[in-house]
């Protein structure tokens, strides 16, 4: 009887294990892919910022139970328009961003704080895009940074965001 | 040579193991190529993207079966299955994705400012500098399509419709008196500061069951959310004085805002028509609190209250008037069980009005309104081809007044109850077809009875850029007080089916959009036979076309709204069906804002032109038998972003200074026609806007 109790524990661990081994598999494999990606811009031009974000969907489409690739996807996406705000690129990555933090909106285990922070950066790049939206959007994003810094005070992103945002303002500058 | 052989193998096998499938081909959609499609091999990274000609060639590893798939923003993502060999040539053509069901709105004739379903589009603060609204939300609103200038009193009339006809809610609950008192011919202003809100939408008709009790249009707006960190501004102009803050405490925040209006100095520097003895005083303050529970649950409460003051010579007499008006509404926001979104709510509003020397020498009128709202909504995606939405409500209504004078008085009070609830379904259809069924029933407990509204509005959105629409739908709301009373129990619900067909284009930066509409009035008040009687009726039909265009890299944003409006009624004291009088044929407003970048400066140009508003002249055969001057307006307005914390807003109405009539009113014989004039001809303002403590630029509200 012991025995057989050991055995089923037994049998329990190591199907856990495998599970756990294949789940840690497809997560490094996953983060290994979205790391590949993000690898096309050690040396960033608007094409290679492109041609990461079409390869973060690609990694998305093979998982698209995960959040960080479309976190990165919309990361990325805002970052090309905030380096590349002329580009005739960047209204489309601005909807590919407003998409994925629509997507990440709806999920419950997106840690709030990243998710404030790119809706901060969103505003950010409307007011990058048109300077005249400015007074309009201002509110907004500094809003958003605020909400993810309450939320987690160690959000790097969040606070590197905000000082530029604060820094770039007119008046400040 | 066996070693031969065997190296022969080992290069066929190592060339068979690396051999790569390549894949070619071409992307488009109904118009031609799309350029940047992602194109790439499902589950795999092996992909390209699309070039400016829609071509596409990479190679892959995958061989014999592998899954193409094409994604571009905006457009259905498109799988194709590829069996074997080398795949060459291929022409995938991508569909324009249809949109889910929660980001449809499905409601027709709606202005909305402030958030959709996913992001931010426009805020309060572009309502505001658009046009000559002097900072006040209805005001901005005149330059939308479907709306008519009444100069004297500055509400919003809407498609034919009265002023009572459109109603305000807040954060989804009624107010009862969204304007404030002010004298006769007079443009009153929106109580409330357009900076107290995220969102403003403005339903010109059509609007879904959750919104009873308005015959013509509703005005939903919701405040904005907790703030995140402590402020403290302050502002003032030549007629009013604000200072107010906000107290974030991690989860909540509490805010206060304290505002005075003193026509006084204004009067002495640019007099006005009216005789003064002791001008417009307002005194106001009003309280937020907001508290969040995680991200899903949210509690805001409202509160205000202002008291006005004044006294003027009018005709023979000093009429003095003295108003106090409190509005206090609470919601709780929240998720219930899996997906469904919970909403309750309570609002009550009092309004207590005297006024001696209202109509001659001595009389004396008090007039006390009350109500109390209460509201339950429960919404729910159902599926990704379903959701719907349902609710109950009560307004709870108490009134009195009492007319004292020389000769005879008057007095009643009133109290009754509407209850009212609600079943809201969308459906798609089909990919693009969206349909909104609803219905709405109310009763009113001084007639007994229990009506049943039906609506129902078709959308069909062929692409993004497109959407037509059609809409039905019947609407009901009660007599004035006034009216209520007059009918001694006899006054049922005024009705109105309003039907509008709609087609709005959007290409670029540029929005178009056409509207005719036929409403249909039953049961209004009218006095007949020496009886007030819910018998009147009329209709109103027309045709709102609207524009709005952005040029210059967005800097300059141009607006032109086009409404013709052709309506008669029975109602109230009019002897036959008539034009009524604040009705106005053709109506246009053009607006332009041009944000000057060295200067930090908004400049907003508005044109305003109504044709003449009919009156009743005594002389002529028959009602409503004349017609004013056409109505027309230059205003201009300035922004000054003068500083993160500092903005100065200025304003200027009717530049070219023209005489505006609004009608003629008659003496008792007919002999003398005296035109109703706006109070001044040119309205001046200017403001500055402080932040005193704040972490965040242009914002402008205390709040």
């Amino acid at each position: 009887m012991t025995s057989q109790i050991s055995n089923r524990v037994f049998a329990l661990m190591f199907s856990a294990l495998l599970s756990v081994q294949s789940f840690m598999a497809q997560t490094s494999s996953m983060e290994a892919l979205v790391g590949q990606s993000l690898s096309q811009l050690q040396n960033p031009t608007a094409e290679s910022y492109v041609n990461c974000v079409a390869q973060l969907q690609r990694v998305e489409a093979m998982y698209p139970d995960s959040v960080l690739p479309t976190y990165q996807l919309a990361l990325q996406s805002l970052v090309f328009v905030v380096q590349y705000p002329a580009d005739e690129q960047a209204e489309r990555m601005l909807h590919e961003a407003e998409q994925r933090i629509a997507r990440l909106k709806e999920r419950q285990d997106v840690d709030p704080s990243d998710l404030h922070t790119l809706q901060g950066f969103y505003y950010t790049d409307l007011i990058v895009r048109n300077p005249a939206l400015g007074a309009t959007f201002y509110r907004d994003a500094l809003e958003h940074f605020d909400k993810a810094l309450r939320l987690n005070p160690d959000n790097l992103l969040a606070k590197q965001l905000q000082a530029q945002f604060m820094a770039n303002m007119p008046g400040n500058n | 040579m066996k070693q031969t052989i065997v190296s022969l193998l080992l290069i066929c096998v190592s060339t068979f193991l690396t051999a790569q499938t390549r894949v070619t081909g071409t992307v488009a959609d109904a118009n031609g190529p799309l350029p940047q499609a992602n194109v790439f091999i499902d589950g795999t990274i092996d992909g390209c993207l699309t070039d400016s000609l829609g071509h596409f060639a990479f190679e892959t590893e995958v061989r014999d079966t592998l899954v193409l798939r094409v994604s571009f923003v905006g457009y259905e993502d498109q799988r194709r299955l590829l069996v074997g060999g080398q795949h060459r040539d291929l022409h995938i053509r991508l569909r324009t994705a249809a949109l889910p069901i929660d980001e449809v709105t499905v409601t027709a004739s709606t202005f909305s400012f402030g958030q959709t379903s996913s992001m931010k589009q426009l805020d309060a603060l572009d309502v505001v500098m658009t046009g000559n609204s002097c900072g006040d939300v209805v005001a901005a609103l005149h330059d939308l399509p479907g709306t008519q200038r009444v100069g004297e009193d500055g509400k919003l009339y809407v498609r034919g419709g009265d002023q009572s006809e459109c109603q305000t809610f807040v954060n989804g609950m009624h107010v009862l008196a969204p304007y404030t008192t002010n004298a006769e011919n007079t443009a009153v202003r929106g109580r409330f500061s357009p900076f107290l809100f995220k969102g403003i939408n403005f339903s010109l008709g059509g609007y879904e069951g959750e919104y009873g009790q308005a015959l013509s249009s509703v005005l939903p707006m919701e405040t904005t959310d907790k703030a995140e960190s402590d402020k403290l501004g302050v502002s003032a102009s030549l007629v009013d004085w604000n200072a107010g803050g906000t107290k974030a405490l991690g989860t909540a925040a509490i805010s206060f805002n304290a505002s005075y209006t003193d026509l006084a100095l204004y009067e002495n520097l640019m007099p006005s028509r009216q005789d003064w003895l002791k001008p417009y005083r307002n005194l106001a303050a009003e309280a937020q609190m907001k508290k969040e529970w995680g991200e899903q649950t949210h509690w805001k409460t409202y509160m205000s209250y202002d008291r006005t003051r004044f006294r003027l010579h009018t005709e023979d007499r000093p009429l003095s008037l003295r108003e106090g008006n409190l509005y206090v509404n609470s919601v709780l926001r929240t998720t219930v069980g899996t997906g469904c979104r919970l909403m309750t709510g309570v609002a009550y509003s009092q309004i207590d009005n005297a006024i001696d020397h209202a109509l001659q020498l001595g009389d004396s009128y008090r007039n006390k309104r009350e109500e109390l709202h209460l509201k339950a909504e429960l919404s729910r995606v159902v599926s990704e081809r379903v959701k719907v939405n349902a609710g109950v409500e009560d307004y709870g209504r108490w009134s009195s007044k009492d007319y004292r004078m020389a000769t005879q008085d008057s007095a009643y009070r009133l109290d009754y109850h509407l209850t009212g609830a609600h079943l809201d379904a969308q459906w798609r259809v089909w990919r693009h077809l969206f349909l909104s069924t609803s219905l709405r029933t109310e009763h009113l407990s001084t007639d007994g009875q229990w009506i049943w509204m039906p609506r129902v509005t078709l959308n069909y959105l062929p692409n993004a850029r497109l959407r037509l629409s059609a809409s039905w739908g019947r609407y009901s709301q009660t007599a004035e007080d006034d009216y209520l009373a007059l009918g001694r129990g006899s006054m049922r619900q005024s009705m109105a089916d309003h039907a509008i067909l709609g087609i709005t284009y959007r290409r670029g930066s540029q929005h178009f959009r056409v509207e005719p509409y036929y409403k249909r009035y039953r049961h209004l008040p009218l006095y007949s036979e020496g009886q007030w009687r819910a018998t009147g009726k009329g209709y109103s039909r027309g045709l709102d076309l609207y524009n709005e265009g952005s040029w210059l890299g967005g800097r300059l944003v141009t607006t032109a709204a086009y409404s013709f409006c052709d309506a008669e009624r029975s109602y109230l004291d009019y002897p036959e069906p008539s034009v009524p009088r604040y009705s106005t044929r053709h109506n246009l407003n053009l607006t332009a804002r041009y944000y000057i970048a060295p200067w930090r400066t908004f400049l907003g140009l508005a044109e305003s032109y109504a044709s003449g508003r009919p009156y009743h002249n005594p002389n002529k055969p028959g009602y409503m038998n004349a017609h004013a001057r056409a109505f027309n307006e230059v205003s201009m307005n300035l922004t000054f972003l003068v500083h993160p914390k500092v903005i100065v807003y200025t304003s200027m109405s009717n530049l070219l200074g023209r005489r505006n009539v609004f009608g003629y009113q008659y003496s008792n014989n007919g002999a003398v026609g005296t035109p109703i004039l706006p109070s001044s001809d040119h309205f001046f303002y200017i403001g500055v806007f402080i932040s005193i403590k704040s972490n965040k630029a242009y914002d402008i509200a205390n709040f």
